[in-house]
């Protein structure tokens, strides 16, 4: 029998007579120290106070939220380790769909009534499986997402009962580091023994990948006709659509899965943005409406969704609702530069709309002078609404620089291209496109070009100029910070160690680490970052 | 026009409210029974009793679901070694000291695909009938034949009835025993695989005799 003594378990249902009753059977098998909670929110406090190794969740926690969501925020969050182990517990069969359906499930689930002995053997067979993954835990800790895979072989030559949940691993980790050849071979073999919808799933993203959209798509079909809960593949066949640009497809497909889960606010803001985009504001304004209405007790709640609802509502000329949404923004999340940015051009767009000209002007100022100030990064949606209020507002200059910036840093992005194109065109500003947006694009390409070429004839000092400082301009375009990372590597690699490049070398790295990481060409200049430092003697961190 | 009509109320959910609150209820008294530290037979009895309650209850919601919507399994990896070693535990504390059970699993493959929580229950309906009928021993086995995963309940009573054998249908709408047959070879049937469909057999041993429920799982 399993040593439980010394384990921390925190109990999460919304019943106090079944928290205490479930207590009282985990005293059963030796857990003192237990803690218990009635709802989630607190529950979730309490996990970044301190760490548990079991947590024991009911699905049904009343009014807002439920324990998949309590799941996810955990998981997605990072807020548990993956040793953590997480039991749901639920009277509802139909909670098997959900489990079956979700793209993160919880280490087992338990239908009441259950007996006590069974609890502890789930339990067993939970810490049972962590044992065996634990190096692959580590490490993953360690972004060491290669290892891992040997580690995934090593164990699957064993041919034990984890042999599934091991290919399931290895599928994802192959498809991280982009190997989506093995992973196709993988998800293959899967299915050709059993067709699981998660080796589907994985099967059509290695069919993406590789540039094979139609058979991605009819494979996600072919899943949803067999299992029409499964809706991680609505989401990637309303993507696929969305690439061929079939915008209004991927809508519906988006729409479906929404009918069939409303509880998952994430998806209700993408189709809000995509009916927006679409421009149906009716659809636009119901998800919205509906996210900022639901969220507002969730942890998922976010003030751009706040902006969003208040945007359809002023392109429907209701400047009154528009502003209380901007308001109710205000009153429900804590004042941050970002917010007040996006509050007040907000404010000023809706000003403007309703002809108060010196309460937009003012607003939008205020808008401009935060963000001067704080010197922050602007989401997307609101650089472009930043924009778009100082074309409105007679501050053509900062408008255009605006946009040349969100050009610049998304270059290669035809989405964000799309949207400062149509924005312009509201503003009618329609001949400005050319010299703005594919201007934009171009120099970004040539100054890149030119920075590279310098590298290569060996004019190091040059290209690190150029590079750093387009780097430093637009922080969120990719290419060059990688560039300007490289040149000042080699520089160190060739002229000796020059401890303030290297910094900013990391700096960049880090900087794109989370979204770009599994770029070929971030991996790469990574590599080199740590072979350079090794030579040099240095740590590396 | 009844009153529940005039009322408006969505009946529905107010069967899924009271079945969820049932469940609960259930929980709870199974709960406290364990907390009981007693070898006495009546609190083995009482489990007892609430497993066969909590059954019922399945059983009225699976033949519900079977009739008002496509019931679709959730098929998932499992080791059914580790699927018959719960279940056993859990047996022999419903058994109490009165009756052995006992386990095969070594031929058991390493996992399997089924739906673990509906399989569960058809084989809990098994074993309830067998502590009815069994003298000394159940047994209860995993293996692979023909590429099905067998799951075997066996005991050591006077075997199935003769008509019953015969005539599983009419059986059916005259016990309770019946009943759960048929769901259980129901929830084999749910089980598909390719062109392969899983179902229940069940026969009599001689040697020794006994009844042998045997759900085949492709």
């Amino acid at each position: 029998m399993m040593d439980f003594s010394k384990k921390r378990v925190l109990i999460i249902d919304d019943s106090p007579a079944m928290c205490s009753s479930l207590k009282n059977t985990l005293s059963n098998f030796g857990i003192s120290r237990c803690e218990t909670s009635n709802s989630g929110n607190e529950a979730v406090f309490r996990i970044r106070q301190r760490a548990f190794d079991i947590i024991v969740c009911d699905y049904c926690l009343g009014e807002g939220s439920d324990g998949q969501q309590i799941l996810e925020q955990l998981r997605r969050g990072g807020l548990i380790a993956p040793n953590v182990a997480f039991l749901m517990v639920t009277a509802e069969r139909g909670y098997e769909k959900v489990v079956s359906c979700a793209e993160l499930a919880p280490d087992d689930y338990l239908l009441k009534p259950f007996t006590a002995e069974t609890m502890r053997l789930r339990l067993e067979r939970v810490f049972e499986k962590k044992e065996t993954f634990a190096l692959i835990y580590e490490l993953l800790s360690k972004g060491n997402a290669v290892d891992a895979i040997v580690e995934c072989d090593r164990l699957l030559a064993l041919k034990s009962k984890f042999t599934i949940d091991l290919i399931r691993m290895k599928g994802e980790l192959l498809i991280s580091l982009e190997r989506h050849e093995e992973a196709r071979v993988l998800y293959e073999q899967v299915i050709a023994a059993r067709a699981i919808p998660w080796a589907r799933i994985g099967l059509a993203k290695t069919l993406s990948m590789a540039g094979l959209g139609e058979e991605a798509i009819e494979i996600l079909e072919l899943a949803i006709e067999d299992n029409p809960q499964y809706l991680e593949a609505y989401d990637l066949l309303a993507k696929e659509h969305e690439s061929k640009g079939n915008t209004e497809l991927a809508q519906t497909i988006l729409e479906k899965a929404v009918e069939i889960s409303p509880e998952t606010l994430s998806r209700q803001t993408r189709v809000g943005e995509i009916a927006y985009r679409n421009g149906d504001l009716v659809k636009a304004k119901r998800a919205f409406g509906i996210v900022v209405d639901k969220g507002r007790y969730s942890f998922f709640r976010s003030a751009s969704d706040f902006i969003s609802l208040s945007r359809v509502h002023l392109d429907e000329g209701l400047h009154d609702k528009a502003l209380s949404v901007v308001t109710d923004a205000k009153k429900s999340f804590d004042k941050t530069p970002e917010l007040e940015v996006a509050t007040s051009v907000m404010e000023s767009l809706i000003h403007h709309s309703a002809k108060n000209e010196t309460a937009a002007r003012q607003a939008l100022q205020n808008a401009l002078d935060i963000k001067e100030k704080t010197g922050i990064t602007l989401p997307n949606s609101s650089s472009l609404d930043m924009a778009k209020s100082c074309f409105l507002n007679d501050k053509v200059e900062e408008g255009r620089n605006l946009v040349k910036d969100m050009v610049s840093n998304f270059y290669d992005d035809e989405q964000v291209q799309n949207t400062v194109r149509q924005m312009l065109e509201k503003v009618g500003r329609a001949e400005e496109v050319a010299s703005l947006v594919d201007n934009s694009v171009r120099d970004v390409v040539k100054l890149n070009n030119e920075g590279v070429m310098l590298a290569k004839k060996g004019d190091l000092a040059g290209a690190i100029e150029l590079l750093v400082s387009a780097a430093k301009r637009m922080p969120q375009n990719v290419q060059v910070a990688l560039n300007a990372a490289h040149a000042l590597i080699v520089d160190s690699d060739r002229n000796g160690w020059n401890e303030t490049n290297m910094n900013m070398a990391r700096h960049f790295l880090r900087e794109h680490a989370a979204k770009h990481g599994k770029l070929e060409k971030h991996k790469k200049i990574n590599e080199l970052m740590k072979d350079v430092s090794l030579k040099f003697g240095v740590k590396v961190t | 026009m009844s009153l529940i009509d005039t009322a408006n109320i969505d009946v529905k959910t107010i069967i899924a409210l009271n079945v969820h609150e049932v469940k609960n209820l259930m929980a709870l008294l199974m709960f406290k029974l364990d907390e009981v530290q007693s070898t006495e037979q009546a609190i083995a009895d009482s489990r007892l009793l609430c497993h066969r309650v909590n059954d019922c209850m399945e059983r009225m919601l699976l033949l519900f679901n079977l009739e008002s919507e496509r019931l679709r399994p959730n098929i998932a990896d499992y080791s059914p070694a580790d699927f018959v070693d719960e279940f056993v535990r859990n047996a022999q504390v419903l058994a109490g000291s009165r009756i052995k059970i006992v386990k095969a699993v070594e031929q058991a493959p390493s996992y399997w695909f089924f739906d673990r929580d509906l399989v569960e229950m058809a084989m809990m309906n098994a074993i309830h009938n067998a502590l009815r009928f069994a003298r000394h021993e159940i047994k209860i086995s995993a293996y692979v034949a023909n590429q099905m995963l067998v799951l075997e309940v066996t005991d050591d009573g006077a075997g199935y009835a003769e008509d019953l054998l015969a005539d599983p249908v009419t059986a059916i709408m005259q016990t309770s025993q019946g009943l759960g047959l048929y769901l259980a070879n129901a929830i084999a049937q749910l089980h598909v695989n390719k062109d392969r469909q899983g179902q229940l057999l069940l026969h009599n041993n001689e040697h020794p005799r006994g009844a042998v429920f045997s759900l085949q799982l492709p």
